[in-house]
């Protein structure tokens, strides 16, 4: 894959991270994703990606305040750069240059 | 003085360990009920019959056997195994806060099996990518040492 491709998950990600500014972190965008997507995905999964979008240079992060439920443990705040919104774009675009195609088709999508 | 615990032994509930001073903890007694309420505002105990006897002990007692029961410690040792070091923090205490919500709504024990099945689930996509690094840095010292 290469370094401006995304996954699903890396769509939802990037997605959840823009609907949620300024507050996008690990539960905020797991309930934001399973509200809308029906789907829960784990903690690991998320970080996982989201080391990845952060290597990208996809995302940044920055500290939060720490809070009495979360054991005292600080939250990490994400937000989108521009080079992510393009490679957004260019993901979203392509599914929906696939998608349009088959609609010509005639196929229910 | 030293602190200590009063043990309500309740049929059907088990041995509740109720501190007066805990920061939330209701305890009302009357002479034909009992209610006893964690800081959740979770009712534990309505029925003074259910309590079948009562004594004091040492807190130290209590802090002993409660600590193995603490499902955080070997699974915030995992998942520090595996994060990123910027991210262990944030993601435990996303894990801590699932459990606190589910302690509200579901209770301790399902919230404590949510957050044992929570950490496993985020395993194997860490571990993937631990493995997913550990290979690409493999694959750039072979080529340095192929090139040197």
């Amino acid at each position: 894959m290469s370094d401006t491709e995304l996954t699903t998950l890396e769509q939802h990600l990037l997605l959840a991270i823009i609907g949620l500014h300024p507050n996008a972190y690990g539960v905020s965008i797991q309930d934001h994703i399973k509200a809308r997507t029906g789907r829960e995905p784990s903690t690991g999964s998320i970080y996982a990606s989201l080391d990845r979008l952060e290597e990208k240079g996809f995302v940044k992060s920055r500290q939060g305040e720490p809070t009495a439920e979360r054991g005292g443990k600080r939250k990490l705040y994400f937000t989108i750069t521009a080079p992510g919104h393009g490679a957004l774009k260019e993901s979203l675009q392509a599914i929906d240059a696939l998608s349009h195609g088959l609609r010509q088709k005639g196929a229910a999508v | 003085m030293k602190k200590q615990l009063r043990v309500f032994h309740i049929s059907g509930v088990g041995k509740m360990f109720v501190e007066g001073m805990v920061e939330g903890t209701i305890i009302r007694v009357t002479d034909s009920d009992v209610l006893l309420a964690t800081n959740r505002n979770r009712i534990l105990a309505t029925n003074w019959d259910r309590v079948l006897k009562e004594h004091i002990v040492p807190r130290y007692v209590v802090q002993r056997k409660a600590k193995p029961t603490d499902p955080r410690w070997f699974a915030d040792f995992l998942l520090i195994m595996l994060l990123k070091p910027s991210h262990v923090a944030s993601a435990i205490g996303d894990l801590r806060e699932h459990f606190d919500r589910d302690c509200r709504y579901l209770g301790r024990r399902r919230a404590i099996w949510l957050y044992w099945r929570r950490t496993f689930d985020s395993l194997s996509p860490l571990l993937r990518r631990a493995i997913g690094k550990a290979l690409r840095w493999g694959a750039v010292i072979a080529a340095v040492r192929r090139l040197f």
